[in-house]
């Protein structure tokens, strides 16, 4: 059964505009109608000035995180009838900078994630640039961090935290997360790499743990836990004054070809 | 110094103002514990108490301050004019507990 439903929408160019406006726009939508799905028929019938990002419709990419209803989410994630609401108040992402309408700018997220070095990094340099095997996991090895690795980087979390809006320097939780997600990984011995940074004054000591990050995380990574465990791995760390050293069995892979033309 | 060194010094003092204030505490208000006063640890546990409430307030102040004015340049700033404020107020407490307990 369709039902009629009216969307408020944030329209904004800032570099034309002054003062952003509020368009209402009616959608008819159904059980399955999602958010984006709304925002789509509107660009497609009503408005096609509406400036949106998307890419997967599924939920993987990240690219379609707005404030809905006030909450951050992800409008392919989020259906309409879902929300109970006769007006739905869609906003871009809060403590980001607009760039149009819905499309926020991430490219000051994204560097502060390329600081924390997202990525395994080993001692072993030889072995890192010609590798003779794969890297063994036990289960509870890859359980250690595996809820961490869901990340799609939305940064829904980053604009619902409430550190990230006072303080433009915090890393804040989506990059945070990241960081321990690869600290955790047996395969990595990457920490002392990362400290510089996450161990700074605008690191993961400014998190007061208030978790709303969690609350909105769309994959269930609750962010607000993984910094509290990289804290506890930083305080250790500092104490026992070595990282924590794993050894990961190399095991060769003779049918698969490792050299390099 | 290491954030988390200083963060680790924060609760570790939070702790300490704990036992020590408690110290306090019982012994200015129970008249069965007032011997506590006359012990010479007395002065000692007051003397801690000072350090650490000041390093855990001026720190938590430190805190808010590089938050609400976030930079490189200013952190140093509130750091360093903490540091100095926290070293001038140890040197006037440790007076005022020296002169108190001096006189005994
Ligand atoms: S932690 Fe969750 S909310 Fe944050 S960026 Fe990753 S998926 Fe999005
Ligand atoms: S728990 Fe930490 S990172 Fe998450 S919202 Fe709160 S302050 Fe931000
Ligand atoms: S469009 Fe990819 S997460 Fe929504």
């Amino acid at each position: 059964m369709e039902r009629k439903i009216q969307f408020k929408v944030f329209k904004f160019n800032p570099s034309i505009e002054v003062t952003p406006t509020w368009r209402v726009y009616e959608v008819e939508v159904d059980r399955g109608t999602t958010v984006l799905d709304a925002l789509l028929k509107i660009k497609e019938e009503q408005d096609p000035s509406l400036a949106i990002r998307y890419s997967c419709r599924q939920a993987i990419c990240g690219s379609c995180g707005m404030m809905i209803n006030g909450k951050q989410r992800l409008a392919c994630f989020t259906r309409v009838l879902e929300l109970n609401s006769k007006i739905i108040y869609v906003e871009p992402l809060s403590n980001y900078p607009i760039i149009r309408d819905l499309v926020t700018d991430f490219s000051e997220l994204f560097s502060k994630e390329r600081s924390v070095k997202p990525y395994i990094i080993r001692d072993d340099v030889e072995e890192m640039s010609n590798p003779t095997g794969m890297y063994l996991q036990k289960p509870d090895e890859l359980l250690s961090y595996l809820q961490f690795a869901d990340c799609i980087e939305c940064g829904l979390c980053s604009s619902a935290c409430p550190t990230v809006s006072t303080d433009r320097l915090f890393l804040s939780p989506m990059v945070l997360n990241k960081a321990y997600r690869f600290s955790a990984d047996s395969r990595d011995s990457g920490l002392v790499h990362r400290l510089p940074v996450i161990d700074s004054e605008h690191g993961c000591w400014r998190c007061h743990f208030a978790a709303a990050c969690s609350s909105v995380c769309p994959k269930g990574v609750d962010p607000a836990k993984s910094i509290q465990l990289l804290k506890r791995m930083i305080t250790s760390t500092n104490i026992f004054k070595k990282s924590r050293k794993r050894i990961v069995e190399i095991s060769s892979r003779p049918h698969v070809t490792l050299s390099f033309p | 110094m290491r954030e988390s060194t200083k963060m680790l010094i924060h609760y570790i003092t939070g702790f300490a103002i704990l036992i020590t204030g408690a110290i306090h505490l019982i012994a200015s208000n129970l008249k069965t514990l007032e011997w506590i006063k006359t012990t010479p640890l007395y002065p000692v546990s007051q003397g801690i108490f000072l350090a650490t409430v000041l390093y855990h307030a001026l720190n938590g102040l430190r805190v808010i301050l590089v938050e609400l004015m976030p930079g490189y340049r200013s952190g140093k700033i509130i750091s360093y004019t903490l540091l100095i404020l926290g070293v001038i107020l140890f040197v006037f407490g440790s007076y005022v507990l020296i002169i108190l307990f001096g006189e005994r």
